[in-house]
Formats: C-alpha cells, sequence, structure tokens
C-alpha cells in the first residue's frame, strides 16, 4: 500500500566502510584539535589544569552523531594535538582510551538527535557523566602508570579538578550544544541513526 | 601540519616503519625503565645529540619551548605530596598539601628529564618523517586501511583546520568579542561564541569531503594498489637491530643493577 | 551518452521534489552549460549523474532512471562509475585529500587497484593533457585556487571518465583562476572530444565556450538551447539576466549572421563594424559627458594609512604589505582590486586593527588605530568577511544582528529598533525567526552585513560580498550595498568582480605585490587596459568592446555604451544627411 502512495525508490544500501565513516572520523578529530587548540586562548589555568577544558564538551557529542566513527575521530584529534607539542601518543595509550569512551559511552547508550523531554535531558546528562568519570579515570591511570606521578596526588588533585575542569563542564554545557545543534543535525542529515553507522 | 623538513640525514632516509618503531616506540621504552636522574640526563645528552644530527631548522627548535614549559608545569604535581627526603617547605590547605623537599625536587627533576628525552625522540621522527611516510610506517604496523587514511586526511586538512579557527577569531573581534578580557562568565560566553561558528564551519564541510572521497573510489571492494610503497632497507635493518639491542641491554643492565 | 528518463528525486523529509520528473539526452562530445538560479536544482542534475544522488546522499528518494554510457546509475555505487563519470566539485581546497599533487592524481586509481605500470602511463599523459608536470610534487597546499581545480580535473582525468561533470569549479575563484579552469575544460572538450556538463552563474565567462545550455529553475528544466539562442526565449529573460556582450547587442539590435546573439567581445565587436559598414570610424571619440559622479574627495579623511608596513613573520625578508599611503574620505565607495596574494586581504585587516603594522601608523579620524578598543573600534570600521558562515553564533536571524548590540550592553528597546532597521534595509526582515545557516548564499551574506551594519560603524569593508551568488542575486546584492553608501556610509569593497567594480564603484584602488599601483578614478583606472593585464586584472566585456572600437575613454555600463553608441550613430547620421544635402 505504501508502495503505491510512495512510488519513489532508495538507493543501495551500504554495508562495508564508506567515506562516511572516514569523514565522520576526520570532522570529529578536526574540531576536536580544533578546540584544544583554541583552549589556548583561554588561558584560565588552575594549577596545571586548564579551569575549563572545551574538548570535553564535544567528546559526547560526536559520540553520539557519529557513534563508533565519532569516538574513533577523539583519538584521532587527541593523536594530532599532542604531536604539535611533541607528545609521544605511545607514552599515553590509556589516555588515548579515554577519549573515545568519553565518546563511546554516551554514544552507545543515547542514540537521539534531539532533546524531546525531561527523561531525555536527564538520560543524556548521565551517560555524558558516565563517559567522562570514566575517561578521567582512564587518564589518572595513565599518569599513575606511564608518567609515574603518585597515586594519592592523582586521584586527590588531578582526577578530582578533572571531574571539574571536564564532567561538570560537559555535563552542563554539552546538553546546551546538543540541543542548540540538533536543528542543524537533524536537517542536514548528517547524524549517524545506528551507532555502527 | 609541517613538521617534517626534506634534508640528507641518514634518519631522513629510513622507513617510517622503522622510526616509528625506533623513536615511536623501542627507544621511548628505555626512560620508563630509568630510575636515576644521571642516566636519564645521559641518555637526554644522547637525544640532543641525534636532534642535532638532524639539524632542525631554526622555527623548529621553538617547538621545544611548549614542551619544557608543559614539563615543568607538569612536573610541579608532585609538590602536592609526600615524596621523602629533606623537606624545605610545607604548607597545609586542609584536604590538600604543598611541599618543597628534596623528594620532591628528585622526582619533578626525574620527571622533566624523561618527558624531554621523549619530546625529542619524537621530533626527530616527526622532523624526519613526511606525513606521507608516517601513513605507510602505521600502515605496516597493521593499521586498517580506513584508519590510516582518516589520519592522512587528518593531516592533510590541519593547517586549513588552524587557518579557518584564525578565521573565526577574527570575524569574532570584528563584531566586538575580546578573548582576552572580562571575568570567567564573560570569558566563558565569548569562547563558546567561538566554538559555534568552528562547529557549523567543519560540519559543513563534512559533504564536499564525503562526496570528494566517494568520487575518488573510497569505498570500493577490490584489492588496492599501493603505488609509492618503500621496503624497508638494509639501513633500516641495521636500525632496528641496534635499537632493539641497545633496549634489551638496558632492561636487563636496569633489572640487575637499577640504573 | 546520458539519458534521463522519466527521472525525479527529492528528499524523504523534503515535500517538493528536488527535481520534477524529466527526459534528457546529452550526446558524445557535447559541452553543456547547465545554469539557472541558485537553489533551483543545477547540483542535483549532476549528482544524479554521477550516482551521489541516491547512494550517497542519505535520504535522498528518485524515481525514473539515469544512464550514463549504458549503466544504470541507480543500481551502481558512486564509486565503481568513477570510470565513467569524472566529477569535479565547487570547493577547491576540501575535494583535494593527498598532501601533495601526484599522490592526488595517482589516490582514486590507487582504490581502483590499477597496475602501477598503468598509472605510470595515465600520470605521464594527464600531465601533458592538463600541464601540470611542473606541479607533480608541490603540496596542494601551496597551490592558488586556479590550479587547484586544475589538479582536481586532472585527477578526474586519470580515471579516463567518458563524461566530465564540473558543479561551479569557478565559483570561488579570482579571474585569474577562472580563466585557467576555463582555458583546460574548452581544450579537453575540444582537443580530446571528451562529453562536459559544466554548471556556472558566470554567463558572460562560460556562453561562448557551450555547445548547449540547459536552464534549470525550480527542479525544471526552463530552457534547452544553442547559446546564441538562449535569450530568444522569454522565460529566460525573465530568468537570467542577460550577459553583458547579449544585452548590448539586444539593446544596439545587433544579431550574428546566423540570426543568434554574438557571444563574445570579438564577434559582436564584428557586427557592429560591419553594421557600421563605411561609416565614420569612432576612435578618438570622447564621452566625457557621461562620466559618472566622481567620488566625494571633499570629505573629512576617515582612515588614513601612512607608510605603513607590514610582514606576517619576523623573520620573513619580503614585506606582505610595502611603504602604503592611502586616505579613505568620509561617504567614499573604493574598491580595492588585484590579483589573489596581492595584499587586499592584508591591507583590510591592517585597518580593522586584526593586524598590527610592522611599522607606520594606522589612524581612524586622525587617532591612532591601536588606541581604540575593539568594542569601540567597531563602531567606525566594520568588516563583513567572505564565509558569513565564520561569524554566526546564534540559532535565529534575530538574535544574530543583535548579538554584536549584546555585547556593547545596549537597552532591549535600542537593540530592537536597530534589528528590525537594519534587516529592513536589507531585505532580510521575513526571515527574523529562521535559522542563519539554513538560508541561501545571499541571504547569509545580507545577515552577516546587518549584524555588523546594525553596530553603525562608519566604514563597512566588504570581502567578495557577490562571490558565489547567481547574476541575479549578485545585482541584488549590489543595489543594498550602494544604498548603504547612499544612507551616508564610507564603503570598501575587497572584489575580483570587474563587472562589479564598473557598474557600481567610483573610485578603485589596484594592489600588487603589496603596493597600491593605482588609486583613481575607476573609469582612469579601467583606461590602463595593457597594464591591468599585467596584474592579471581581466576587463569588463563592455570595457573591451570600447577599447576594440578604438574609443579612448572606455564606457563602463552597457548602458553608458548605448547611449554613447546612440550618439555616435546620431552624428553619423546627421552628417550623412548632410552630405546627401
Amino acid at each position: 500500500m505504501s508502495q503505491l502512495s510512495n512510488p519513489m525508490q532508495r538507493g543501495l544500501s551500504q554495508k562495508n566502510i564508506s567515506a562516511r565513516h572516514i569523514v565522520a572520523i576526520v570532522i570529529s578529530a578536526l574540531i576536536y584539535g580544533a578546540t584544544i587548540y583554541i583552549s589556548r586562548y583561554f588561558p584560565i589555568k588552575i594549577g596545571t589544569v586548564q579551569a575549563i577544558y572545551p574538548a570535553a564538551v564535544f567528546a559526547p557529542l560526536f559520540g553520539i552523531w557519529f557513534g563508533l566513527w565519532g569516538s574513533a575521530g577523539l583519538v584521532v584529534g587527541n593523536v594530532l594535538s599532542m604531536l604539535v607539542v611533541g607528545m609521544n601518543p605511545a607514552v599515553y595509550p590509556l589516555a588515548l582510551l579515554a577519549q573515545f569512551a568519553m565518546g563511546f559511552i554516551p554514544g552507545v547508550m543515547f542514540r537521539k538527535v534531539k532533546l524531546e523531554s525531561v527523561k531525555d535531558r536527564v538520560h543524556f546528562i548521565v551517560v555524558v557523566i558516565l563517559g567522562m568519570v570514566a575517561g578521567t579515570a582512564l587518564v589518572a591511570l595513565n599518569l599513575i602508570l606511564f608518567q609515574k606521578v603518585p597515586a594519592n596526588v592523582v586521584w586527590s588533585t588531578v582526577w578530582a579538578w578533572m571531574q571539574v575542569s571536564n564532567t561538570l563542564t560537559a555535563a552542563i554545557l554539552s546538553p546546551l550544544l546538543f540541543s542548540w545543534m540538533s536543528d542543524y543535525m537533524n536537517k542536514s542529515g548528517l547524524f549517524f541513526k545506528r551507532f555502527w553507522g | 601540519m609541517q613538521l617534517y623538513y626534506p634534508s640528507n640525514s641518514i634518519i631522513h632516509y629510513m622507513h617510517g616503519f622503522s622510526k616509528i618503531l625506533i623513536f615511536g616506540i623501542l627507544l621511548t621504552l628505555i626512560p620508563l625503565f630509568m630510575e636515576q636522574p644521571i642516566s636519564l640526563l645521559l641518555l637526554l645528552f644522547l637525544c640532543a645529540a641525534l636532534f642535532s644530527y638532524i639539524r632542525p631548522p631554526k622555527t623548529h627548535l621553538l617547538l621545544l619551548i611548549p614542551v619544557g614549559l608543559l614539563a615543568v608545569m607538569m612536573s610541579t604535581t608532585y609538590f602536592f605530596a609526600d615524596m621523602g627526603g629533606q623537606v624545605y617547605l610545607h604548607m597545609d590547605f586542609g584536604y590538600w598539601m604543598f611541599q618543597i623537599s628534596s623528594g620532591n625536587i628528585l622526582f619533578a627533576v626525574t620527571f622533566i628529564l624523561r618527558m624531554m628525552i621523549w619530546s625529542l625522540l619524537f621530533f626527530i621522527l616527526l622532523f624526519t618523517t613526511s606525513p606521507e611516510d608516517l601513513v605507510i610506517g602505521l600502515k605496516r604496523f597493521g593499521l586498517p586501511e580506513f584508519l590510516t587514511l582518516a589520519v592522512s586526511l587528518a593531516l592533510r586538512y590541519w593547517s586549513l583546520m588552524i587557518f579557518d579557527v584564525k578565521t573565526v577569531m577574527d570575524a569574532q573581534y570584528c563584531r566586538g568579542v575580546d578573548f582576552r578580557s572580562g571575568g570567567l562568565l564573560t570569558r566563558t560566553k565569548r569562547f563558546a561564541s567561538l566554538l559555534i561558528p568552528v562547529l557549523f564551519v567543519f560540519l559543513k564541510r563534512f559533504r564536499t569531503t564525503s562526496f570528494a572521497l566517494t568520487l575518488k573510489g573510497v569505498g570500493r571492494k577490490n584489492k588496492r594498489t599501493y603505488y609509492y610503497n618503500p621496503r624497508l632497507s638494509a639501513i633500516d635493518s641495521w636500525a632496528i637491530s641496534s635499537a632493539a639491542l641497545l633496549t634489551a641491554a638496558w632492561l636487563t643492565l636496569q633489572w640487575l643493577y637499577k640504573l | 551518452m546520458i539519458r534521463f528518463d522519466n527521472y525525479s528525486c527529492r528528499y524523504e523529509s523534503g515535500k517538493e521534489p528536488l527535481l520534477h520528473t524529466l527526459n534528457l539526452q546529452i550526446n558524445p562530445g557535447e559541452f553543456v552549460f547547465v545554469t539557472g538560479p541558485s537553489g533551483g536544482g543545477k547540483s542535483t542534475l549532476c549528482f544524479s549523474i554521477n550516482g551521489l544522488i541516491p547512494n550517497e546522499m542519505e535520504g535522498s528518494l528518485y524515481e525514473g532512471s539515469v544512464t550514463v554510457d549504458g549503466i544504470n546509475v541507480q543500481q551502481t555505487f558512486p564509486y565503481d562509475l568513477v570510470s565513467v563519470v569524472g566529477t569535479v566539485l565547487q570547493d577547491p581546497e576540501w575535494q583535494l585529500v593527498r598532501g601533495t599533487v601526484k599522490e592526488e592524481l595517482t589516490f582514486a586509481l590507487e582504490n581502483m587497484g590499477v597496475p602501477v605500470e598503468e598509472i605510470d602511463r595515465r600520470l605521464a599523459q594527464v600531465a601533458e593533457q592538463v600541464q601540470i608536470k611542473p606541479l607533480l610534487l608541490r603540496s596542494s597546499l601551496e597551490l592558488s585556487g586556479g590550479q587547484k581545480q586544475r589538479v582536481a580535473i586532472a585527477a578526474c582525468l586519470m580515471m579516463q571518465p567518458k563524461v566530465i561533470v564540473l558543479d561551479e569549479p569557478t565559483a570561488e575563484l579570482d579571474p585569474m583562476g577562472k580563466e585557467m579552469v576555463m582555458e583546460t575544460i574548452c581544450e579537453l572538450h575540444r582537443e580530446w572530444g571528451y562529453t562536459v556538463v559544466f554548471v556556472d552563474h558566470n554567463l558572460d565567462v562560460t556562453l561562448p565556450h557551450a555547445s548547449r545550455v540547459i536552464v534549470v529553475a525550480n527542479g525544471r528544466i526552463i530552457a534547452d538551447a544553442p547559446p546564441s539562442r538562449l535569450f530568444d526565449q522569454q522565460a529566460v529573460r525573465k530568468l537570467l539576466p542577460m550577459p553583458q556582450v547579449v544585452h548590448l547587442s539586444r539593446q544596439l539590435g545587433v544579431r550574428s549572421p546566423d540570426g543568434g546573439d554574438p557571444l563574445t567581445v570579438a564577434e559582436l565587436e564584428e557586427e557592429l563594424a560591419r553594421r557600421l559598414g563605411t561609416r565614420a570610424p569612432l576612435a578618438g571619440t570622447n564621452n566625457e559627458q557621461l562620466i559618472r559622479d566622481e567620488p566625494a574627495r571633499s570629505g573629512k579623511p576617515i582612515i588614513e594609512l601612512k607608510q605603513v608596513r607590514f610582514k606576517y613573520k619576523k623573520h620573513d625578508t619580503d614585506l606582505t604589505i610595502k611603504p602604503v599611503d592611502l586616505r579613505i574620505m568620509q561617504g567614499e565607495f573604493t574598491a580595492i582590486i588585484g590579483h589573489n596574494g596581492a595584499g587586499k586581504s592584508t591591507l583590510c585587516k591592517l585597518i580593522t586593527g586584526l593586524l598590527k603594522p610592522s611599522s607606520g601608523e594606522v589612524l581612524i579620524h586622525g587617532k591612532q588605530a591601536n588606541s581604540y578598543q575593539a568594542e569601540q573600534r567597531v563602531r567606525h570600521v566594520g568588516f563583513v568577511f567572505q564565509n558569513p558562515d565564520f561569524q554566526f553564533v546564534r540559532r535565529t536571524v534575530y538574535d544574530e544582528v543583535a548579538y554584536g548590540l549584546h555585547i556593547q550592553r545596549l537597552k532591549a528597546e535600542e537593540i530592537d529598533v536597530r534589528v528590525r532597521q537594519v534587516t529592513k534595509l536589507l531585505n532580510i526582515d521575513n526571515y527574523l525567526n529562521e535559522h542563519p545557516h539554513f538560508l541561501s548564499r545571499g541571504e547569509r551574506r545580507r545577515v552577516a552585513i546587518a549584524s555588523i551594519l546594525a553596530l553603525e560603524p562608519e566604514v563597512i569593508i566588504l570581502d567578495e560580498p557577490t562571490t558565489g551568488l547567481d547574476s541575479l542575486r549578485c545585482q541584488e546584492m549590489m543595489s543594498y550595498i550602494r544604498k548603504l553608501w547612499q544612507k551616508g556610509h564610507t564603503i570598501i569593497l575587497l572584489t575580483h568582480d570587474m563587472r562589479v567594480v564598473a557598474d557600481y564603484v567610483p573610485r578603485t584602488i589596484v594592489m600588487s605585490g603589496g603596493q597600491i599601483q593605482w588609486d583613481a578614478p575607476t573609469r582612469d583606472i579601467f583606461a590602463k587596459k595593457e597594464e591591468l593585464h599585467r596584474h592579471q586584472i581581466t576587463l569588463p566585456p563592455v570595457v573591451e568592446l570600447s577599447y576594440a572600437l578604438g574609443w579612448s575613454v572606455p564606457s563602463l555600463t552597457s548602458e553608458e555604451f548605448i547611449a554613447h553608441m546612440d550618439r555616435e550613430e546620431g552624428v553619423i547620421e546627421t552628417a550623412a544627411e548632410g552630405v546627401l544635402r
């Protein structure tokens, strides 16, 4: 019946990894890298930690918009920002995994392009917080295992502050930015409906 | 990202794979298993010698400044814990404490030395390897095609991205937005005024890039040809063996004598 | 070669089809020029040929079929179609995906699994065809816009396609870049017999080269005719402003021997010469009385540059801006022209304070420019960027225009008044609640201008405000800008569009190599024909024609030219009548 009322056909369905998936990685990586770049112009630091880490705001969004591919893009973006300042990504394996987690966890748990109800909002914030807590824990572990920073300092100072600079910032700003962009993402057709693309 | 510069050092002629393996992994492992500052200092000199051998241009030398600053800043975290030794200064801030002691200083110096060694090694890799060779090197490590393509695209677009971000900042400045004044809230708001155009500018390019790749045959199922596919040479085999031997020797020495 | 059978397509979410049902056949070896208003369906037509619709563009639906060289496009993935249809996109920067030119050329063949020896063979052939051999080892970042598009065309040819589809490949290029791309395409069509589908707005440049023109508007083919017969159709005349040569020939009642419109300056000149026959030559004629109002230089200087020098990096040996002295008076309308890299944008960034001069002084109202705070400065000088997307931060047009006013902490009532005033002036008051990113390119530019205009700057600098707009939108945009000038704003226009300069701007500054070469009334500038060519500046057709007819002072607009011709013909006829008597 619907066939009769709408005789128009869809294109062929794409099964393998296509240009769209690769570009999702690249665009996420570039925007993520760009925000880290812009952070330099926002010189409010508390000790060694950036007061607000804007890249954290984007991480859940790319996981949700572009699924697995956006999460992979966060890793590539972070590697790029490391290259510029001569930081060897090989020494930060858990920190790279952390970037992935910050996108992956919200991405796999929340697959909508819009926040339509209060329940959606709460769900969104919870998944963002989960992703951030897991991600920051991995960053902390990297500091302990590879940079050999004492564990008590990492957990009491660095990780504690990251809950403000990353988790809290993302919990407040990510939903705002997500709502802000939802119209565009919806109409432009860039949103990946499935996590695997 | 213009870190690579062509020159005629032996390292320049090596395969990307060898350089990633040697400078990015094997030699990078050594400082992780080095506890004594004197050993680290010696290694730092060796790395500096290698670094000067590749004769980086003056502008590239400047890149060591932010790395140095970052290392110093990160090393300050040691002063928030008691790492033992003679205490010169101690301050309590309730939950946190700040202490300057011989132990803290020793750990901080060790950390800075380790960071500088890693950076020098990594710069040797980046300065002597073109993005194309870097990607070919990564591919030899078994990275999937789509990921190496994504990395090479990100490297290709990086400088365009920096240019675009600067233009967005200029455009906002022309509307009276000043990023270096005002309180935390004002700055945060102004900062957000940057992120949104950046996001749109890049998302709008999603389609062009995706179409461009598809129209160049990305996504086809056939076997791919590699037009530029350099082979590992005798220099590579020699260099990899030496680096592996050096790493193994050091790990043994470290295990035996705790150097 | 290409065949559309009862084909139509639309977006799943859209109400209106992108293309209404159409039937079309394009024969091998044709050069088809597809034109029409923005958003009318030109790109959709292209993407239906290369298969991006429906197999790459998410949510697109189709009915009917398109076949290229016997292959059903809808049943083939676009990446499998690349050896039949080659495509060049609009954005010169982002469609090149590899680091060097050579890598760019070999990339598609690597993906297709072509053996290395064959890649080498094709590389040698294409480098010869498109003459890019010297560029092969260069990074694509170092190339000019025109060279980048030439590389994109070459990359297409590597796949040995039967058809080349070009979607507005010259829209973002300077005149030299446009010429370079056109030359390459024409050569490929003429010498190598490629079937070309070329989408563009610029009728002045493209029309003479095409063998057939298809006009697409509102998703329908409005006209399909040979270029010289295109404007015989009333629907086309309503939809598209005529290219200057066609406009002039129609005004003068000149037709080619085949009954069509002359399409080039040379053709029109030939017809005019034939028509004037043995009449007295027009050389040396003066048309002083037609010269328009010259710039109001009597006003107070608002911007002054004194011996300003600039270089981007301390260690650079060459100056980007060599010592420049410049004075812009209140209420002037000035164009700054010059090829890419001539220093136009750098000069304007120095004026707006985005860059600080290495030495010399930039004065605004006689005061050092850097003594103004960012907020104060925007009240004196506003800069509208070429790409409006760089500045949009809000979700509605209203909020976007009000944004700068909020930064200045004005009262809500005043903000409301100013927003409504400027949006009305620029005719975007119907879109106040629309998302700026969903407006057309021309509308987005107007929102960008409005958001600067709302700050009430005395000087407005506009960077390429007409680039990428179709002819009608270009005329509209320029009439808005003229309106701002008439309201008393000082306007500085950075542009590559010489027809815009000739039609609207009284004073022109020519920049080259970081220096001001000439600064004079526009007519005097266009009188330097040979010198302008040396600085890679092409003249508008009407100016070329004036010279071709041997006039010492060129006409700048079609109207001037026709008035001049009428006068001349009147003089000649009176003289002839006198002789007869």
